[in-house]
């Protein structure tokens, strides 16, 4: 590394540690919101709620048939008393429901185990869920008064609410890692004209982004670093996956997030327009992208567009890697589809760039 | 790195023409700086200044004309000239939360100096006490040092100096002028660009003075004024607006060539004794009190202002 990108990255680094409120939203925020989600997780009203039921042998659906439990020949359950809102059910082996569990695809596990007993799987601290199983059961028990139901709850590691948020939150803190500190470092640099100060010396332009590039990676290392360990200390989350592939998914969200900052800050020159411009970005991502809830509750026209979100990419592959220990063969499509996405952005925005 | 060649000017404006949308920002100016020469760009804001040393700096591009810095154009010889030029600009704020030593270590790699030469321009600067202090924490003189500073990091031939001493208070504007002075001695070229014309006079030995993109004069101080005052300037001060008012006609009626500011009425003269006379005798018969009356030589802000109509700070 030569010198310059050296004194460039130490002189960022000193400039963010002498920042105390810098510090609070990139170091305490996703803690705070890690704590506070897997204590209360709140209710986000949704269209579609999506559930599973377990496949059963012909022996047990006759028995089902007697008992009128309305899973045999129907797809669709309407919430009582929210006729807008509907479960949709889908059959699956016990193995595939787990996962689609664990990756926020579906929110409860319903197998009925013979002609008189239904067990739900869910995660009892999952409020959200609580509701949905209630719904459901009422349903269940409306014209069948001697069905048992049963709870099974779903608390082992790996298939909790706090499992899931994990991974979310770190493909967050890399997106406003690099947002706000790449895009709104380059505005306030041009408004303060110390780019205009920059570009009179010597200096090579790659150099200079490369430097504050380089900046934001290592401190959205540190972020998910301090993340992951106090997770794995506290809630006793821990990755399934290799490392290094969840490395190599954690680079390409910081190049695609990167590449976007550049484009976004290229013409900007007064830190309101920023502003805008990094929520205008940020806000649908933070919303859509199933960072704190599944994204499957959205009609399907709008899960189509949002898989291609960069956000969601990010977050699902992680998961992927952290959740199900997914290999670099599960994650390559994303990783290239991230890359290509920032070296387009970065490319775009490197040749709009304003130096002054 | 290419030797300075003293034979070729230091830096040669040619037929330069700059425009931003509708509005010319420089248009068609000439000039030749040669090495060692202290040069004052002389104007009011909007005058054209800053737009000449942006295309100095290499860092906008003339929409016709050249410029050549020893010789050179920018086109192929940008690490060279960059590395020969020292620029000090308008404003700049450099990053808060650094200290004056760090923010010279970090243009110090930029411009790939050692790290003594950051001792040293700590030195020159006068910002030892301070050199542990977060940017932040200077004073508008202390912030305008550390720019020069900089500017100084890389030991430039030349230097590109846009208003170094605007808005500071005439103590820190003099620590300001002495450092330059002092480069000035070690056979540097430097371009100043400044609404002050008494920064100019002390500073420089050549002036260009320049309105609305336009040259209006150029050459060095005794020879501008004895080519365009003649004489002096008499300044009357009256007790009233009213009163100056009225003393701006009766003047007016008498030598065409007066002006009026607020309670000063003010003329050119190439014979300023009798004209000074002849308006107390008249000032006195039509009973308009004059509180203060003075008989000066000719300034460059007075020049300025019988040129191009304006005042220089303005």
């Amino acid at each position: 590394m030569n010198r310059t990108i050296k004194q460039l990255i130490v002189v960022q680094m000193k400039e963010y540690w002498r920042e105390p409120e810098v510090l609070f939203w990139t170091l305490g925020f996703p803690i705070m919101v890690a704590s506070v989600l897997s204590l209360l997780y709140s209710f986000k009203p949704a269209v579609n709620y999506k559930a599973a039921i377990i496949e059963y042998h012909a022996r047990t659906d006759s028995a089902i048939a007697k008992r009128n439990i309305p899973f045999t020949d129907t797809r669709e359950i309407v919430i009582p008393g929210k006729s807008s809102r509907k479960i949709s059910l889908e059959r699956m082996t016990m193995q595939n429901a787990e996962k689609a569990y664990q990756s926020g695809k579906i929110e409860i596990i319903i197998e009925i185990k013979d002609g008189s007993t239904v067990q739900y799987y869910f995660d009892p601290a999952n409020e959200r869920t609580e509701n949905l199983y209630l719904w459901i059961d009422h349903t269940v028990h409306e014209n069948n008064d001697g069905i048992v139901s049963k709870i099974a709850p779903l608390s082992q590691r790996g298939s909790r609410y706090i499992d899931y948020l994990i991974p979310g939150l770190i493909a967050l803190g890399i997106m406003n890692a690099t947002l706000w500190g790449i895009g709104w470092t380059l505005i306030e640099f041009r408004i303060k004209k110390f780019l205009r100060r920059m570009i009179v010396t010597p200096m090579k332009k790659l150099d200079f982004m490369l430097s504050i590039s380089l900046t934001r990676l290592l401190l959205s290392i540190i972020e998910a670093g301090i993340l992951i360990i106090f997770a794995h200390y506290v809630f006793g989350v821990s990755m399934q996956g290799n490392p290094l592939v969840f490395a190599f998914v954690f680079l390409s969200g910081h190049v695609a997030f990167s590449g976007m900052s550049i484009l976004m800050a290229s013409r900007a020159n007064n830190t309101r327009v920023a502003n805008g411009l990094i929520n205008i970005i940020t806000m649908p991502m933070f919303l859509l992208s199933g960072v704190f809830f599944n994204y499957h509750s959205f009609p399907d026209w709008m899960i189509t567009l949002i898989q291609y979100l960069p956000l969601t990419v990010l977050a699902d592959s992680l998961r992927n890697v952290f959740l199900f220990g997914g290999g670099m063969a599960n994650v390559i499509f994303p990783v290239s589809y991230l890359l290509t996405f920032g070296a387009v952005f970065y490319l775009l925005g490197l040749k709009m760039y304003r130096w002054y | 790195m290419t030797a300075l060649k003293p034979e070729i000017p230091m830096i040669e404006v040619c037929d330069v023409v700059k425009s931003y949308k509708d509005q010319i920002a420089v248009n068609k100016v000439n000039f030749v700086i040669n090495h060692g020469d202290y040069v004052a760009l002389l104007g009011p804001n909007g005058a054209g200044k800053t737009t000449i040393i942006e295309m100095i700096e290499g860092i906008i591009k003339p929409d016709s004309g050249e410029i050549k810095i020893d010789g050179l154009k920018w086109a192929g010889n940008e690490k060279y000239l960059k590395s020969i030029l020292g620029v000090s600009l308008q404003e700049t704020r450099f990053m808060d939360k650094l200290t004056v030593q760090e923010t010279l270590k970090l243009f110090s790699a930029l411009y790939n100096t050692s790290h003594d030469r950051v001792d040293d321009i700590i030195r020159q600067t006068g910002l030892g006490e301070k050199k542990n202090s977060y940017v932040d924490n200077l004073s508008g003189g202390q912030k305008q040092k550390l720019a020069i500073g900089i500017s100084l990091l890389n030991d430039p031939k030349i230097l590109l100096m846009d208003e170094p001493t605007t808005g500071l208070d005439p103590q820190a504007r003099r620590e300001i002028w002495d450092i330059l002075k002092a480069l000035k001695l070690q056979g540097r070229t430097m371009i100043l660009t400044t609404h002050y014309m008494e920064e100019a006079e002390y500073l420089c030995d050549k002036i260009i003075m320049m309105n609305s993109g336009n040259i209006l004069a150029e050459g060095n101080l005794r020879n501008l004024l004895n080519r365009h005052a003649e004489g002096g300037i008499i300044e009357i001060t009256a007790e009233t607006e009213p009163n100056a008012l009225a003393l701006y006609d009766l003047i007016n009626s008498i030598n065409g060539l007066c002006q009026i500011s607020e309670k000063k009425v003010y003329m050119k003269s190439a014979t300023p004794v009798p004209l000074l006379k002849k308006i107390l005798s008249l000032a006195e018969k039509n009973d308009i009190p004059v509180n203060n009356l003075q008989c000066r030589s000719m300034t460059l802000d007075d020049l300025f202002i019988l040129m191009a109509g304006r005042h220089l700070h303005e």
